[in-house]
């Protein structure tokens, strides 16, 4: 029974060291991410006058419905998986007209900065956990609008 | 007639002053018609007092009425002594499993803290380079969705719906 008490402050010890390095070392172990970047067309139409626009009805559909547009459909016309880092820039084209360079800021954060006929038009510094999407928009010929829409990939990018 | 001549007085009704004292003082009320109403009401209050005080006796004696207390300090004291050692003894004994909750609540604590910071403030910065370009955003916690909308030329919410861009 002797020997049990320092065994016991042992293993202690050893959870309390490893709670330690887990608080300490997960943070930085995310250095990678997948985020999922798609272009979208919104507009009143119900159809696309490009057939290989696919109608967007996910979860990001609802999520569409709730911000303050007024269109009534939104179309997919790219839509892109790539990785980032916290080193550099990852370029990613969503359109012939229009990229983005993302960059991962740590703690969940990225940075994502919008080309236009290669000028930067935009740049966000947001947090983009699990969950979190971010978009950003503008108006379009005929009183439609494009959407660039990034979100972290959830599950195994396809 | 000032406050040291009215406490000398009530000394005085005390009988707590000396002897030559008191005659001093006593031939100083003789002309003094005021000092002497105070002193008779005085003397009437203490007669009063002491002919009215009702008395209670302790129905037991000095001695075992001071031991009775006596033994309850000395419980007190000897419950406080042991239940401080009893939880030296309970410390020492499962002091690394409180350690290790302790460490989990802290975590639980800093990952709690995280998220906080995540959901209170997502944006850090938005910049718009170009001169021509202005934008707004808007943002729904429930849906945890931001959406940055992009004007070119004059500032315009043409692709909005009104009243509900922040």
């Amino acid at each position: 029974m002797g020997a049990m008490k320092p065994l016991r402050r042992l293993l202690g010890l050893s959870l309390l060291l490893g709670l330690w390095m887990t608080a300490g070392v997960l943070p930085t172990l995310a250095a990678e991410r997948t985020l999922e970047a798609r272009l979208l067309w919104a507009t009143d139409d119900e159809k696309s006058p490009d057939p290989s626009h696919k109608k967007v009805e996910d979860a990001l559909a609802q999520k569409l419905k709730i911000m303050p547009l007024k269109y009534k459909n939104y179309f997919e016309v790219t839509r892109k998986i790539f990785t980032i880092n916290d080193a550099n820039y990852v370029k990613v084209e969503v359109s012939k007209q229009c990229y983005i360079e993302v960059k991962d800021k740590g703690e969940n954060r990225v940075t994502v900065k919008l080309y236009g006929e290669g000028k930067l038009t935009k740049r966000v510094d947001s947090a983009l956990p699990k969950g979190e999407t971010v978009a950003i928009a503008g108006d379009d010929k005929n009183g439609t609008a494009w959407l660039v829409v990034v979100c972290p990939v959830e599950g195994k990018p396809k | 007639m000032n406050t040291d001549f009215k406490l000398k007085l009530q000394s005085l009704v005390d009988g707590e002053l000396g002897e030559s004292e008191a005659r001093a003082l006593e031939a100083r009320l003789v002309g003094d018609a005021e000092a002497q109403a105070l002193k008779a009401e005085l003397e009437m209050t203490r007669q009063a007092l002491r002919g009215n005080e009702l008395e209670r006796a302790v129905p037991l004696s000095r001695e075992f009425y001071w031991s009775q207390i006596e033994r309850r300090i000395e419980q007190a004291e000897r419950q406080a002594a042991r239940s401080s050692s009893g939880l030296a003894v309970w410390l020492g004994r499962f002091w690394p499993q409180l350690a290790g909750a302790t460490a989990a609540a802290c975590l639980l604590a800093v990952v709690a803290l995280n998220l906080r910071g995540v959901s209170e403030s997502p944006w850090e910065d938005i910049e718009t380079p170009l001169a021509e370009a202005g934008s707004f955003s808007f943002r729904s916690e429930q849906h945890r969705m931001t959406l940055v909308w992009v004007s070119f030329g004059e500032p315009s919410n043409e692709g909005t719906t009104e009243g509900t861009v922040n």
